[in-house]
């Protein structure tokens, strides 16, 4: 039996290029809004996922506040005095970030060079795959820094997991650091973290702070850990850590003291800020598919205007007019959405599967997006239907006599 | 019921323009279409016989007087019910056949049953059943209009106008585009479709066609004149 379905197939084939154009212009629309959206998720999932695996307690110091830059440095001496003075904390963590190179095994790598302790294991919850999270040091350059690293897709690809424990024997260079170069021992070796934002977290290596002070020549840290010993003291650790961190900086406000929640904010209000501009990009694509229906619905009313009117002559309704032109606007868009849902998690399991660093965290299935996924979609053809309202009305108030006479 | 014809004009006036362009496409026209009947309108082109055609079919609305189909008359405000009627009453066959070139002929000849939405009443003939009334072989079924002949093609344009069961048929000019021999094979379906009981008028300048019909009325600018 014919059926609506049947007229629209058969036109939309014989229109291929139209047909294809609307199709490729809500498939273009499709994947790159999944592509994006994937990315944005996979980030923040991602940061979440990594925030939760640090555990709920921590409270992070860094020098500087929004209103200005910091006087007095954070100091080992002042994470000292966090430890002991402040009450519920069950760990301080402190911190000197440097990027360095590590050219000892043929190809020279940047890495994050962590000086810290070992307490930084257990306020991240870092794990180790190998050997063991000991970074502890007498102070001796004459015997090997004990140093850990993170497994990062180079570092796997330079030595195996067995070389790195049995104590191969590394140097450190770098601008600002000594000339002499620095034998380390790998104590332990992280399990792979993936990336963030585009950065590879696993080109990392923690070395005993105070030998990255000696290196340096600085006692300026980059950032305090605090794990506080129960979540319902964050806030009181944080404020107490104010008070300190005030008194020992001459009552200059000068750090910023920051627990997991305010981070999480930080973190969210950043990504929805670059939702927003997404959102334009994406409305622009939107307004694209929604163009290229009405231009070619309108198109295909000026065709078929004949056909419009042999259909009325045979006892098609208005109605059935509107529905039969509706109808092949919504296929045209669904197949669009079909093909576009198709290739754009194919493109990004493609990203995710080859291409690493910020495209690691892509999710290529689009049920992952959860309902953005179904508004997505919902809004795409919505807005597809509104945009094809205006032609199928027009075809409706053909009248049968005008349609057959035009010709 | 046998008094109700099948489609009846009474002091029919159609016109088109405004103001000084006003033209009077249809003069006070009367015609009585009884049941069964074979009617032949003749006259020359712009005589008004497509006009009345279309009132016939409930395509167009008269500008003043009466329009009834099968005892219903002719609404001239309510396009949906003038389209109920034309779907369920009137069967359309015109000159250029005008069969939809996406659709196989079976489908074709599906198109008025998509449109009727008849929940109840007779079975409507199908397509095997309308092609054999139209004297062609059902392989044509398959085929696409422009894979038929233009003889052929009026046929199934007959047939698809049968589709529906429809109280009267309405054919304009449906041999204007065919050859003679292809005209006589037309003729002798209406012929056929006559013999049968179906209600027929056919408008047309060729003569020759009109000799076919059991009445013949002639028109010429914009009224029906004598009974020939």
């Amino acid at each position: 039996m014919t059926s609506r379905s049947t007229i629209a197939f058969r036109y939309m084939w014989r229109q291929k290029t139209r047909t294809g154009f609307v199709i490729a212009t809500y498939a273009a629309t499709v994947a790159v809004t999944l592509l994006i959206t994937s990315a944005v998720v996979g980030e923040e999932n991602y940061f979440l996922n990594e925030v939760s695996t640090v555990g709920a307690n921590w409270i992070y110091v860094y020098p500087g506040n929004g209103n200005s830059p910091s006087i007095y440095p954070l100091t080992e001496r002042a994470a000292g005095d966090i430890f002991r003075n402040v009450s519920h904390v069950s760990a301080v963590a402190p911190v000197m970030a440097v990027g360095l190179s590590v050219p000892s095994w043929g190809t020279a790598t940047s890495e994050d060079i962590v000086g810290t302790n070992s307490s930084v294991q257990g306020i991240f919850g870092y794990q180790v795959v190998a050997g063991a999270f000991n970074i502890n040091w007498n102070g001796n350059f004459s015997v090997p820094l004990p140093v850990v690293m993170g497994y990062s897709e180079w570092t796997g690809h330079a030595l195996s997991v067995g070389q790195m424990v049995s104590g191969s024997v590394v140097s450190l260079t770098g601008t600002g650091i000594s000339t002499r170069p620095v034998n380390m021992v790998i104590t332990g070796l992280l399990a792979p973290r993936g990336s963030l934002g585009g950065t590879d977290l696993d080109t990392l290596m923690f070395i005993p702070v105070q030998a990255l002070e000696n290196l340096t020549n600085s006692l300026s840290l980059t950032y305090i850990f605090v794990s506080a010993s129960d979540s319902k003291y964050v806030a009181q650790v944080a404020d107490d850590i104010s008070v300190l961190l005030l008194n020992l900086h001459k009552q200059y406000d000068d750090f910023t003291v920051t627990s997991e929640e305010s981070l999480v904010q930080l973190v969210q209000n950043e990504l929805n800020q670059f939702t927003s501009i997404i959102s334009l990009v994406e409305f622009t694509l939107l307004l694209l598919s929604a163009m290229s229906v009405f231009v070619v619905m309108m198109m295909a009313v000026k065709d078929r205007r004949r056909e419009v009117g042999v259909m009325r002559a045979i006892g098609a309704r208005r109605g059935d007019i509107m529905a039969q032109f509706l109808l092949e606007a919504s296929l045209m868009s669904v197949g669009g959405m079909i093909v576009g849902v198709g290739m754009g998690s194919a493109i990004a399991g493609y990203l995710k599967a080859n291409a690493g660093g910020f495209y690691a965290n892509l999710l290529p299935n689009p049920l992952d997006l959860g309902t953005y996924f179904v508004e997505l979609l919902c809004i795409l053809f919505a807005v597809g239907f509104l945009f094809s309202m205006a032609p199928a009305y027009q075809a409706s108030r053909l009248e049968a006599v005008e349609a057959l006479r035009s010709l | 019921m046998e008094d109700v014809p099948a489609a009846l004009l009474e002091d029919v006036t159609k016109e088109y323009g405004e103001g000084a362009n006003r033209v009077a496409a249809l003069k006070h026209v009367n015609l009585r279409v009884r049941r069964g009947e074979f009617l032949a309108v003749i006259g020359p082109s712009g005589s008004g016989k497509s006009t009345m055609l279309h009132l016939l079919g409930c395509m167009d609305v008269a500008t003043s007087g009466k329009v009834e189909i099968d005892g219903h008359p002719v609404p001239k405000e309510n396009d949906s019910e003038r389209t109920r009627l034309r779907g369920e009453k009137i069967g359309f066959v015109f000159q250029s056949f005008y069969l939809l070139g996406d659709l196989t002929i079976r489908e074709n000849l599906e198109l008025p049953k998509l449109f009727l939405r008849r929940r109840e009443g007779p079975t409507l003939p199908s397509p095997e059943e309308l092609i054999e009334t139209v004297n062609l072989p059902r392989r044509v079924l398959d085929r696409r209009p422009n894979q038929i002949s233009g003889g052929e093609a009026q046929r199934v344009a007959i047939a698809r106008a049968l589709a529906n069961d429809p109280t009267i048929l309405l054919c304009d000019e449906p041999t204007g585009n065919l050859d003679s021999h292809n005209s006589l094979a037309i003729m002798d379906v209406f012929d056929k479709l006559s013999a049968d009981g179906a209600t027929i008028v056919v408008v047309t300048h060729n003569p020759g066609i009109a000799q076919h019909a059991m009445r013949r009325v002639s028109m010429k600018d914009g009224m029906l004149s004598d009974e020939l």
